[in-house]
């Protein structure tokens, strides 16, 4: 197609769908923007709004739902709606520390790579390949279970399995701005490495950087919540979503509250940060498609 | 001018025209790119035994763990002089390396066994399991993805791609948990868990395809998109062939190379996702085994668990780059 | 051709048939009134050329398309008629309407390699284009057949080919062969050789023209090259703006041209183009820059493995203060290598560039500076060539702030005024972005940020053959101007002829990273010594009539 009639094409697309010429996230992403805040809020407030997620109640055990329980109790009497709120306070710690851990060495080694070439974007782009090639699980495995799955060895895993996502999706960006003719129009006009990444990379590459950490915490928090699951997670009784599922697993037929209700807070958050992730993505005109790879 | 050839096919055929076709049933892989991809292949899973080693010597004295809790001491120390675990690292590493490449392992502390043996005996099952899944995630996401590019109403083309892209929010093992509640524990058609045979398969195969149908689906139609802007398909209409053909030989095909490649990426999810779906439903497999060993402390069978997925994920990578090169001649320099 | 028309119509040959008639031809995109194309009426008889020429968002390339039944989604036909081999086809359902376009008419696009599949052999692609119910013994032959009758040599081996493996000159025969494949009696060639060099251009069109004469082909030409449509075309189209505004025989049309828009876009073509009135100054004897034994090689990944292209192979040069030296060649001749080097975009493997007698190796620092302000560049894609997300202010700014310039911060907004107002852009443009910007206006703006640093010389690699022919004139005017009010020296890169003749008192000829050629522009042009040299004048189109 002559780049004239793709012109005309895109002139019409931008007349007819909105979609992509918004200048706003769009409703999903405002949706997303939304929910994120209301779980934020809630798992900050939580003290204030339910009890102590370890207080048991031997009167009330495998309680289904109920107005004194909303999501019902354990085999404990522990409230699940407490648990849930709680869980959500380590969720999110534990996605968003290794989430911009994760995305600044990953933008860090991009815009490197872009920047500098040659052997440094040689080694970034060799250690993305074996981090691809050992799957983040086998890798959880390992160090989860030598080491020992205190914090620190859990976001060292979260990180290892993310960092990729944000270094490919800023990496492809950077290095296309940098083979950009305008680029070097600014080296003729004087420009340094510094000057190029300080005027013209890092703000072409910011918007990209949101979308990222958007997207690798939801990739982490997936990958948390499977770790918690397989009992590698945060370590009992502290709740935990993915733990939570997991000892609900067993009592499914008898008691299925047990494990619904975390896992569609999990998924509510989960939902949320995609949401708004594909709705910056959007609006900085850049598909979701750059986020393939992203570990579950 | 047709006619003039004609009688070509009675006389002996001109070496050069010979030279072309067979030239034409060559693989068209040259040796050099297979090689490069074995090579990377197995940088990486020397990669994933460093880390092992590493891990492992993070601990202490590995040999400890390698042994069972209640062994006699000398046990312990046989194996520390056997592995060399009292030697300066660097020689440790190197007898670590020779240990795993001739094979010889400390056996498995649950089974008491040598831990390879094990593991390879629950190869078939995790295999069984994968094929499946694999099957049913390639089949609808492709077929989400071929719908979301082609579909003639905008239901078509967005209403399937919004429920795969949903689909990408909800874990693995949440999904599995829901399919058993649903169909096993309320509707009753199919095993919660321990089920065998094509009954037994359908919900773990549906569970595992679900982690990655929405990034097949996703693919598929952004190539796809992509290819039916290209010039060659307005050339291909020219010639006024049907426009199912035109779509299959030009339109799908040429979208395949770069679908096969995200799923070789995808690979590491779908052994994330086996890990998982064996542990949910029970299921034989490599994946449930190394989660027990984990559980057991069995560190040697943990240890030969990792390997023999690691290199599963690395025949997976190269089975589809070089099944995408196939596909694609450009790949292939 | 000349006759006058009533002694034509007695004179004329009984008229061969009608391959293509198009009548009040209305096009326009999906869910909007108003239309890209307003009532073409347009006739193509067996055996002849006739050709439609215009400018970009004439609707030149839509009327070909619409007619070949190929516009994109989104653009479709409103209104009129057109009569394929005397049969309506907008009237049929989209089937049989595809399978008769398909048996009467072949179309031929401007992109020869994007234009085939990336993954079949081209034999593969040439059985599929041959009618259907080829005997499948057959289809190798008849391939190889047409493949000879486009005047490829190397037949099997072109069969067994990928289309990466091959030129583009030999792909864009392997599409009229394909568009042949099912004996049309009319082509459809979409800017058939736009994206070629102009000597595998001129291959082109000689092969089209021996089909047509040989085969009674009708060629619906189709080109915003003038010189390609005055050497081929019988009869010529002008659109502008999606409308015909003049139509005749070539000759005519273009020897005595009636419409205004007509005699602007042929006062805009390069070889005609009036030099403004202020003189340059006369070259000095000073050399500026000097090229000694320059060479590059450069790794290339092809089909078969690596190999080197050696893009300079030994290239002396000599720039002289004041002097306006074109550098000539096709893609391949190493002339984009070189003039990236001289302003330190590239390296050399080995020989020296001299800037006022010193290496550019051996600079030091204020040396390093000062030559960074004197050497400037203008580059050839105006879209590219500006940082999307800066206006065209902050644009200006970059070099003023950067490359030390003795400016005071007050100035600076100052300076940028004075900037817009010398290539003609309005002062408030400051605060628009590139995407608010025409690309001429763009390339404007490119030439302001050139000019920041006051230069002494400015090399420029093709800085108009993006640009449409009359917006590429005032572009070229401008540059002269600058020249003769600034005393610049210019080093400037080109594949047209018509453009280095416009602007350059030397020029300079590079074949293979090797000058084959270099003195005053109008001797080497009229009269070139070296055979590649003459065959490049020769090959270019329009000689007729410029």
């Amino acid at each position: 197609m002559t780049a004239e009639i793709a012109g005309l094409l895109a002139a019409s697309d931008a007349a007819h769908d909105t979609r992509r010429a918004r200048r706003t996230i769009g409703p999903a992403g405002i949706a997303g923007a939304v929910a994120l805040a209301v779980v934020v809020l809630v798992t900050a407030a939580a003290p204030w709004l339910v009890g102590d997620p370890l207080e048991q109640d031997f009167l009330a055990i495998l309680q289904p739902p109920s107005p004194t329980h909303l999501f019902g109790t354990d085999e404990l009497g522990r409230d699940i709606l407490t648990r849930v709120v709680h869980g959500g306070r380590s969720a999110l710690v534990i996605t968003v520390v290794p989430g911009l851990v994760a995305s600044v060495a990953g933008l860090a080694l991009a815009v490197l790579g872009a920047l500098l070439g040659g052997a440094v974007d040689a080694i970034g782009g060799r250690l993305a390949d074996v981090q691809l090639a050992v799957p983040t699980i086998v890798l959880a495995i390992v160090i989860l279970s030598f080491v020992g799955n205190s914090f620190v060895p859990l976001v060292v895993v979260l990180v290892l399995g993310s960092w990729v996502l944000t270094f490919r999706v800023i990496r492809g960006h950077a290095r296309a701005v940098v083979r950009q003719p305008y680029i070097e129009a600014a080296r003729v006009a004087g420009a340094g490495r510094g000057a190029i990444a300080w005027r013209h990379l890092l703000p072409s590459v910011l918007p990209l950087f949101f979308v990222a950490f958007t997207l690798s915490a939801s990739a982490i928090l997936l990958l948390e919540s499977s770790l918690g699951f397989l009992g590698l997670g945060i370590q009992p009784p502290q709740p935990d979503w993915g733990a939570m599922v997991a000892a609900g697993q067993a009592r499914l037929s008898t008691a299925w509250w047990l494990a619904i209700f975390p896992g569609l807070a999990l998924i509510l958050t989960i939902v949320a940060l995609q949401l708004l992730g594909d709705g910056l993505a959007e609006r900085f005109g850049t598909g979701r498609a750059g986020t393939k790879g992203a570990p579950r | 001018m047709a006619l003039a050839h004609a009688p070509a096919r009675l006389r002996p055929p001109d070496p050069a025209g010979l030279v072309v076709r067979l030239r034409a049933f060559r693989l068209p892989l040259s040796g050099r790119y297979v090689g490069g991809r074995v090579l990377t292949g197995l940088l990486a899973v020397w990669g994933a035994v460093t880390l092992v080693f590493f891990a492992l010597y993070s601990t202490g004295n590995p040999a400890l763990l390698l042994v069972a809790p209640d062994a006699p001491p000398e046990e312990a120390a046989r194996l520390t002089a056997l592995m060399g675990f009292d030697q300066p690292v660097p020689v440790q590493y190197l007898k670590f390396l020779q240990g795993l490449l001739t094979g010889s392992f400390p056996d498995s502390i649950r089974y008491g066994s040598d831990p390879v043996a094990v593991a390879l005996g629950r190869l078939p099952a995790s295999l069984e399991l994968g094929l499946a899944g694999l099957t049913a995630g390639v089949l609808v996401g492709g077929t989400i993805g071929y719908l979301s590019a082609t579909g003639r109403s905008a239901w078509v083309r967005r209403v399937p791609l919004s429920a795969a892209v949903g689909l990408d929010a909800i874990p693995t093992f949440f999904f599995g948990i829901l399919a058993t509640l649903v169909f096993a524990v309320w509707l009753g058609w199919f095993p919660a868990t321990g089920g065998r045979g094509l009954a037994g398969v359908v919900l773990p195969a549906l569970t595992l395809a679900v982690a990655f149908v929405p990034a097949v689906a996703r693919v598929f139609r952004t190539a796809l998109v992509d290819v039916l802007q290209a010039d060659h398909v307005r050339t291909a209409r020219a010639k006024g062939i049907s426009h199912g053909a035109v779509v299959r030989r030009h339109v799908v095909g040429n979208s395949l190379g770069t679908t096969l490649n995200v799923v070789g990426i995808q690979a590491g999810v779908l052994l994330g996702g086996a890990v998982v779906t064996e542990s949910i439903f029970g299921w034989p497999g490599i994946g449930q085994l190394s989660i027990n060993a984990v559980q057991n402390r069995d560190y040697p069978l943990v240890i030969v668990c990792v390997l023999v997925i690691s290199v599963g994920f690395v025949v997976i990578n190269l089975l589809v780059d070089l099944l995408a090169a196939l596909i694609e001649p450009r790949l292939r320099s | 051709m000349s006759l006058s028309l009533d002694t034509a119509l007695l004179d004329a040959p009984p008229l061969s048939p009608v391959a293509l008639a198009v009548r009040g031809l209305e096009v326009g995109l999906r869910g909007r009134t108003d239309l890209l194309v307003h009532g073409v009426d347009l006739e193509v008889r067996e055996g002849e050329t006739v050709g439609i020429v215009g400018e970009s968002g004439s609707g030149k390339t839509l009327t070909a398309l619409a007619v070949a039944g190929l516009l994109p989604w989104g653009i479709e036909v409103r209104g009129g008629e057109v009569e394929v081999a005397g049969r309506s086809v907008l009237d049929l359902p989209e089937k049989p309407a595809r399978q008769h376009l398909a048996d009467h008419l072949g179309v031929v696009f401007q992109n020869p390699t994007p234009s085939l599949n990336p993954r079949l052999r081209i034999a593969t692609q040439v059985a599929e284009a041959l009618p259907a119910g080829t005997d499948r013994r057959e289809v190798r032959e008849r391939a190889a057949d047409l493949l000879r009758l486009v005047g490829i040599d190397d037949v099997h081996k072109t069969l067994h080919a990928f289309p990466h493996e091959l030129s583009g000159g030999l792909n864009q025969r392997v599409v009229i062969a394909l568009a042949l494949a099912r004996s049309p009696r009319l082509l459809v060639a979409d800017e058939p050789t736009t994206a070629l060099d102009v000597s595998v251009q001129a291959q082109v069109l000689d092969l089209l023209d021996d089909l047509r004469e040989r085969l009674g082909l009708g060629v619906l030409l189709v080109s915003h090259d003038i010189g390609v449509i005055a050497d081929r075309a019988d009869r010529v189209h002008v659109m502008s703006a999606g409308r015909v505004v003049e139509s005749g025989p070539t000759t005519d049309v273009l020897g005595d041209p009636q419409h205004e828009y007509t005699r602007r876009l042929l006062a805009a073509v390069p070889s005609r183009l009036v030099r403004g009135r202020t003189p340059e100054p006369p070259p000095t004897e000073v050399p500026q820059v000097s090229v000694r034994e320059l060479r590059r090689a450069f790794a290339v990944r092809g089909a078969h493995g690596r190999r080197r292209h050696v893009a300079l192979d030994g290239v002396d040069l000599e720039v002289r203060r004041g002097q306006a030296l074109g550098i000539v060649g096709e893609s391949g001749s190493g002339k984009t290598t070189l003039a990236r080097i001289l302003v330190g975009l590239e390296t050399a493997d080995s020989g020296s560039v001299e800037f006022e007698g010193t290496d550019l190796r051996r600079f030091d620092r204020t040396q390093r500076t000062r030559w960074r302000r004197e050497v400037q560049y203008v580059f050839q894609d105006p879209y590219s060539s500006l940082d999307p997300r800066l206006t065209v202010g902050q644009t200006l700014r970059e070099p003023l702030e950067l490359n030390h310039v003795d400016i005071a911060r007050r100035d600076v907004s100052r300076r940028i005024d004075s900037l817009l107002d010398e290539v003609e852009l309005p002062r408030d443009f400051r605060d628009r972005l590139p995407s608010e910007l025409s690309g001429g206006q763009r390339q404007r703006v490119g030439i302001a940020r050139a000019l920041a640093s006051d230069p002494s010389l400015v090399v420029a690699d093709e800085p108009v053959s993006a640009l449409d022919l009359s917006v590429q004139a005032r572009i070229l005017q401008l540059l002269a101007r600058l020249r003769a009010e600034r005393g610049l020296t210019y080093l400037f890169i080109s594949h047209d002829l018509g453009v280095v003749r416009y602007l350059c008192d030397d020029v300079v000829v590079l074949k293979d990273g090797s000058v084959v050629e270099r003195g005053r522009t109008d001797a080497v042009l009229e009269r070139p010594q070296h055979p590649y040299t003459q065959a490049l004048v020769a090959a270019v189109p329009g000689r007729s009539f410029a």
